[in-house]
């Protein structure tokens, strides 16, 4: 029962035109974008490839994951990806808190386990998600509780279909304006309570060194690297990570590496401009991918 | 270790596997030495704290045994005292501390008693409350104090019930760690049914649940009135399937080496009124209750206003048991409060239902009964889950008020999660209403029947959220 039913939900896995899985299936296996956007919810919603492509004159595809993942998952794609295309350019959105110790993003990397049949070196990082791992994905069945087998399901069978254009290139933008406001004294008392009940976490040094892994194999491979953190509405939300948003800046520095940090940037403190706290709308995303676009065209 | 672990899993198949191998002078032993295994596996250092207690009350026992008159009553009460001073320190320590500073601070007064940084040890409240059950056993007469340390060791510590129950009476377990147990396939099979339905609702139902009721609670002040009873009714659901799971787990674990533990869960959301709630969840913790502080209290056998009291007195420690924080107090008043009602306003109720003409309408009053319960039931657990009292306040004025739009999250996790509870009810409208075994599927056939199994274990590979996340009665 369970190769069967493991059978069919690979067939049906592979048959999926959109949506999440298939996203990471392209950059692993068809991708050949020149400029390629790595990282999470804030990757994939806040840089447009038709705008890169516009402005650089280059092709451009955004493999940005929503879901929370870390650059464990982010590395383990973009170098099982690099054994078959070498892009020119590749964007990392670097999210500092991630960079904390947090079990939560070693339970997330179950997501490559439906990817580990044609791809078995996603293993090394899936490893890294427990003891058990390896005894646990002998069952085929397992490898898909992750991705959801109702949504295999949907978009490999029943509801085949592509995306819109912009989706398809992998950015799929939010329409809606945050209704909240940036309210400074209200920032100060967040700030404290997190102060007061924030227990200092570890920095986690499987991804420090996974980070270090994306700066060494683009150097071989003569990709040009940017690292971008994003606007945020709140200011909060970075201001109490000093310590591992310095220790990360200043680890890609060190590395020669580029930096740009827009989280604190006042300019973006416009609510015109979100979704929500943490992430740009499409009004945003197109306003920024613009900006970094152009940074890059000048640089 | 988790029940929800592959850790577990491995842990049971070697420890079963060599106890049913081991001669049976050595098993005692060998389950005693896995027991702390198990439960140092979580944090190691407290095992001294369970150390501690079980050498208290066994030498109590002992001299529980041999004494007689005041000085008996009195060893009672020193077993009882350190026994409930350990939990007072570890676990109400800092909370009552903290009302101190809260109190004193309307005075102007600041409050220079530190506070204690400690991590609350796993299932103290359970353990302790089964050596206390041990101690107030013996010294009643009921049970004959245990000799043999290693065996009143694992009466406290034997891992299936640790560190969230059901817990366990002397007379109903003690005995058994005395008895020759042989490995019996029926029992292998049934205790493994039991495991594999406790697992179905921990991982399936109660954790896919989890996901919409954390992010609903963990902002209320955002979300609407339809969201937050959505996600109230969804944490009804998932805090049954999360315990009840756990004590299937325990108990089949047991039967499969050997051993009976008592049932902890009778279907509760088929209660027909709050007292037979309480008949059915988390029986072991109730009759514990019942028995020794509802009874010793003087139980109905006293005045009308003494007996609400010594209702309301239960209900309070009872909230108390489960957290050092004003919500599960309140959550416990508001359960005494609505059983004092129903027994106050019952002959009014059974006059109105007469004079309204319904009263032959039986299967209607019963369903809206069962409904009647489970939404008080539900309202009470609002302030069992809420962060603190004010949510929980601000959960049920917006509930009443039901405006705003419904958030219903991913929708894969909104279709799992209604699914799973469709399921659940299935299983236990069958178990309820036509006596079907809830873990059982009776057939003839018996491939229908493994194919049941397979499925089950095929749909928690599947649609089970292995996130390691931890049982919600472990913190108590």
């Amino acid at each position: 029962m369970d190769v069967l039913c493991g059978k069919f939900l690979y067939y049906a896995f592979n048959k999926q035109l959109s949506g999440q899985s298939h996203s990471i299936s392209y950059t692993l296996d068809e991708c050949n974008a020149d400029v390629m956007i790595f990282g999470n919810s804030r990757a994939q919603l806040h840089y447009s490839p038709s705008v890169f492509k516009k402005t650089l004159g280059l092709t451009c595809y955004n493999a940005g994951i929503d879901g929370g993942h870390s650059i464990l998952f982010s590395e383990a794609i973009f170098s099982e990806m690099i054994k078959r295309h070498h892009p020119k350019i590749v964007i990392f959105e670097v999210d500092p808190k991630r960079y904390y110790y947090s079990e939560e993003e070693y339970d997330k990397l179950a997501i490559l386990l439906p990817f580990i049949t044609k791809h078995p070196d996603l293993n090394k990082t899936l490893y890294l998600k427990g003891p058990f791992e390896k005894i646990k994905k002998a069952s085929f069945v397992y490898r898909f509780n992750y991705a959801g087998f109702l949504n295999i399901i949907l978009e490999g069978i029943i509801h085949r279909k592509k995306g819109s254009e912009e989706m398809q290139d992998g950015f799929s933008p939010r329409n809606n304006v945050f209704k909240g406001f940036y309210n400074d004294s209200e920032n100060k008392q967040m700030k404290k309570d997190y102060s007061a009940n924030a227990k200092q976490p570890e920095i986690d040094s499987n991804e420090v060194a996974a980070l270090l892994r994306v700066i060494e194999t683009s150097n071989q491979k003569g990709i040009k690297l940017y690292f971008i953190n994003s606007p945020v509405f709140s200011s909060t939300y970075v201001e109490t990570d000093t310590k591992v948003q310095s220790l990360i800046r200043n680890l890609i520095l060190d590395k020669g590496q580029e930096y740009w940090d827009y989280s604190s940037d006042k300019e973006w403190r416009n609510n015109n401009f979100f979704s929500d706290r943490k992430h740009l709308n499409k009004e945003g995303a197109l306003k920024f991918s613009n900006l970094i676009a152009n940074r890059i065209k000048t640089f | 270790m988790l029940f929800n672990s592959f850790a577990f899993l491995l842990f049971f198949i070697v420890v079963t596997t060599t106890y049913f191998l081991l001669p049976h002078k050595f098993r005692t032993a060998f389950l005693l030495a896995c027991s702390c295994f198990f439960y140092m596996y979580f944090v190691p250092v407290y095992i001294l704290i369970l150390g501690f207690t079980i050498v208290l009350d066994y030498f109590a026992g002992i001299y529980l045994e041999k004494i007689t008159g005041h000085s008996k009553r009195i060893i009672l009460l020193l077993s009882l005292i350190a026994n409930i001073g350990v939990l007072a320190v570890f676990k109400y320590y800092n909370f009552i501390n903290e009302n101190i500073s809260d109190a004193l601070g309307l005075f102007g007064i600041e409050n220079h008693i530190p506070y204690l940084s400690i991590l609350l040890p796993i299932g103290l409240s359970f353990h302790t409350f089964q050596a206390m059950s041990y101690t107030i056993e013996v010294y009643r007469g009921n049970q004959k104090a245990e000799k043999n340390f290693l065996v009143y060791a694992l009466y406290v510590m034997f891992y299936p019930q640790l560190v969230a129950g059901p817990i366990e009476r002397p007379q109903n377990l003690l005995h058994q760690f005395h008895k020759k147990h042989y490995f019996e396939y029926s029992r292998l099979v049934e205790g493994l049914k039991l495991m594999l339905w406790g697992i179905f609702k921990k991982v399936v139902i109660a954790d896919r649940l989890s996901i919409y009721v954390n992010t609903v609670y963990d902002n209320p002040a955002e979300q609407s009135g339809i969201t937050l009873a959505v996600a109230t009714v969804f944490f009804s659901f998932q805090i049954y399937c999360d315990f009840s799971g756990y004590s299937d787990i325990a108990i089949g674990a047991a039967k499969v080496m050997g051993f009976n533990l008592m049932d902890n869960f009778k279907r509760p959301y088929f209660s027909k009124s709050i007292s037979e709630f309480w008949n059915r969840w988390h029986i072991s913790l109730s009759t514990w209750f019942k028995d020794y502080v509802y009874i010793s209290l003087g139980g109905n056998r006293v005045s009308i206003p003494r007996w609400y009291i010594n209702l309301l007195i239960v209900f309070l420690l009872s909230g108390l048991w489960h957290g050092a924080n004003w919500t599960y107090i309140i959550w416990g008043a508001l359960n005494g409060a609505y059983l004092i009602f129903a027994i106050v306003t019952e002959n009014v109720r059974t006059k109105a239902l007469r004079l309204s003409g319904f009263s032959g309408f039986n299967r209607l009053i019963t369903t809206i009964n069962i409904f009647t319960t489970f939404c008080l039931v539900s309202i009470a657990w609002v302030f069992f889950r809420a962060k603190n009292a004010s949510d929980a306040f601000l959960i049920i004025k917006k509930m009443v008020l039901m405006n705003g739009p419904f958030f219903s999250g991913s929708k894969y996790h909104m279709l799992c999660s209604v699914l799973g509870i469709i399921f659940l009810l299935f299983v236990e409208i069958r178990s309820e209403f036509f006596g079907i075994k809830e873990q059982a599927i009776k057939s003839r056939n018996w491939v229908v029947e493994q194919f049941y199994y397979a499925s089950l274990i095929i749909i928690i590979l599947l649609m089970g959220v292995f996130d390691g996340s931890q049982f919600i009665y472990f913190q108590f």
